[in-house]
């Protein structure tokens, strides 16, 4: 049954997207009046095709097939480690192809339509007019699960401060990181336009002492976050294995990537069985820890461990430990446990 | 020297009766109208608090709006959904936004639903809580302003940082202990919709139903108007010295389900109707009911 246009028809003057009328994009026969001829050959997501996209703006498109959002190669990245090289190869064939890669976004989901997650879209974003960001739609919608509910406080707790003063992702993660920037990263901490603390508040330019003196003490040792996490976050407990839970907790430890460095951990959802359905027994799961540094996205000024140096130094609130961590996980896990030494007087 | 001394009795006399009131003294009306507010956009000492979601201030707000989400006055601490932040917290937040002692704040909030529209007095009694004095509630928040087809703006509003410190009263607020060592010797008002209140329903983050023993219902609800502006002084009277009485200086606590719904009758108690000794209790029944030994009373 005909619902009307699904465009804005006061758009179609306005965006040059327009000009050249819908068969541009989607293909079909705009010379039929009938559905079914007019629909021949049509395509859903133009965008699917990169190339559709690249006719105008093709340095964008060329650079976005080796972004991460278009490759999801980060979803590999960072379990491979955990497989042998025959368990590599089935991983790549049955699971990355057709579980992960289905998360990969074209230019329209973010763009123009949102992107299906779990078979539920957003829809049109602005009844088709092609915008060039919005976050609380987009990536709120695929990021969802924790980051963005963890920025606005929407998860509990106190929202960002960086939200509090007005601030959406793109206010802190530049366009680069999404389009890329021509390179085939295998990881976002591979990406070079990452956002860092650091770029807008520089070390020695706080305003108070005993401020300056604290990150100084901490510089390399704990990382921002380590002190500046606000509230718990989400963590994942389990998944893949018929089951799935989230809790909310803040948990300190050593980061994998920089066993010097404290920082906030977060559990990601790999456990030991997650794979069995693909016939995968993950060889090494023991060797990578199921406990990753994580940019907890609940930025806080004041946290009762910016306050009181005994919240970490004495009570040790929100330490890994052998006894919170969880059943049956990674031997990797011990590693990450960090002591934090008491202050001598 | 009797003929100089009578007058400068009075004099002084009259000074010691209205020092309070002058203390109290407000330069805006508690609730404003829109109308009012587009008049007085450009007046310097205004300030207009959005505090709507980030997302929705960038779509448009009132030109010259400030946001500073809801979120950075209430939120979840210590199990309980709407804490009160830490005093150097509120600073924090107040002193970014450029605001001072001497500013007119009229706060502004969404009004889509029953819930978000309670939001906006609860930011008032914070910042009251704080020492500023010229609050006001937007009759009918940004919802009847857009409605009005008055001007929008889509400019990220920023000003200058202040340093403010806040001279916090401790008369505004009332926890747990306090609650209960007074029981019976205060109103207590219930701001609960009447099923929440009788224990015919209850939130998910409140462990029992019913209601402290004494309270008296009064719906937050009850206030406003179907188009979410507030009713008039009068029907605002009648409801409220039907449930709290007519003693002005009675002690009154006002509570909800998570310290969400109370500050709208409290704001309204004692700002508009006068009543000089109206406390909150944030914790609310999401916190009283996790005592099994509180009394409870259906």
């Amino acid at each position: 049954m005909y619902k009307g246009y699904v465009v804005d028809k006061a758009l179609l003057d306005k965006d040059p997207h327009f000009k050249a009328g819908c068969v541009l994009c989607h293909a079909g026969n705009d010379g039929e009046l009938g559905k079914e001829k007019a629909h021949l050959g049509m395509l859903k997501k133009p965008s699917d095709n990169l190339r559709s996209c690249g006719v105008c703006h093709k340095k964008v498109a060329a650079n976005y097939v080796k972004s991460l959002h278009y490759t999801t190669i980060g979803q590999r990245t960072g379990v491979m480690s955990r497989f042998s090289a025959a368990e590599l190869k089935t991983f790549d064939e049955k699971v990355f192809e057709k579980s992960c890669r289905s998360c990969h976004a074209s230019c329209g989901d973010c763009h123009v339509k949102g992107a299906p997650v779990g078979g539920i879209s957003i829809g049109l974003v602005a009844k088709h007019k092609f915008v060039k960001k919005d976050e609380g739609k987009t990536c709120a919608f695929c990021h969802g699960g924790r980051v963005y509910p963890e920025y606005t406080g929407d998860y509990g707790g106190a929202p960002d401060v960086h939200y509090q003063k007005g601030m959406l992702c793109m206010d802190c993660h530049k366009k680069e990181e999404f389009h890329g920037d021509g390179t085939a990263y295998k990881s976002k901490n591979e990406i070079p336009q990452r956002p860092a603390c650091k770029s807008c508040h520089p070390n020695g330019k706080e305003a108070k002492m005993e401020t300056q003196v604290a990150h100084r003490q901490h510089e390399g040792k704990v990382s921002c976050y380590g002190c500046h996490s606000g509230s718990a976050y989400r963590n994942c407990n389990d998944c893949h294995g018929g089951h799935a839970a989230a809790s909310p907790g803040m948990i300190l430890g050593r980061s994998p990537r920089d066993k010097k460095v404290l920082t906030t951990l977060r559990l990601i959802p790999t456990v030991r069985d997650t794979f069995a359905p693909a016939g995968i027994k993950m060889e090494h799961f023991d060797a990578v820890p199921n406990y990753w540094d994580t940019p907890a996205h609940n930025i806080k000024k004041r946290t009762d461990r910016t306050r009181k140096c005994d919240a970490c130094h004495v009570d040790r609130k929100n330490f890994l430990t052998k006894e919170t961590m969880i059943k049956n996980g990674a031997k990797a896990n011990e590693d990450l446990i960090f002591v934090p030494k008491a202050i001598k007087n | 020297m009797k003929r100089i001394f009578l007058p400068q009795f009075v004099i002084l006399a009259l000074f010691i009766v209205l020092l309070p009131a002058a203390g109290l003294a407000r330069d805006i009306t508690p609730i404003v109208s829109t109308d009012w507010l587009l008049t007085n956009l450009k007046n310097p000492k205004l300030v207009v608090l959005d505090i709507r979601r980030v997302e929705d201030y960038r779509e448009g707000h009132i030109p010259g709006a400030l946001n500073a989400f809801y979120g950075a006055w209430a939120y979840m601490k210590d199990g309980l959904y709407a804490s009160l932040p830490e005093k150097d917290e509120i600073d924090d937040t107040i002193s970014y936004m450029g605001i001072n002692f001497d500013r007119w704040v009229v706060v502004t909030g969404c009004m889509d639903t029953p819930r978000l529209s309670y939001q906006s007095a609860r930011v008032a009694c914070t910042l009251q809580y704080a020492g500023i004095k010229n609050v006001a509630l937007l009759d009918g928040g940004t919802n009847k302003w857009i409605a009005e087809k008055k001007p929008l703006s889509t400019r990220v509003e920023k000003r200058k940082a202040g340093k403010f410190k806040g001279k916090y009263t401790s008369e505004k607020f009332a926890d747990k202990n306090y609650v209960k060592e007074r029981l019976g010797k205060l109103i207590l008002l219930d701001l609960r919709e009447r099923e929440f209140f009788t224990g015919e329903k209850k939130m998910d983050c409140v462990p029992m139903r019913g209601h402290i023993p004494g309270a008296f219902n009064m719906p937050t609800s009850c206030a406003f108007n179907e188009d979410r502006t507030f009713k008039t002084k009068e029907e605002l009277t009648a409801i409220a010295e039907a449930a709290a009485g007519k003693d002005l200086n009675a002690e009154i606590v006002t509570y909800c389900d998570a310290g969400q719904c109370c500050p709208t009758w409290s704001y309204l108690l004692t700002e508009v109707l006068g009543y000089t000794n109206v406390r909150l209790y944030i914790g609310s029944m999401q916190e009283w009911m996790q005592d099994p030994k509180a009394p409870v009373e259906r």
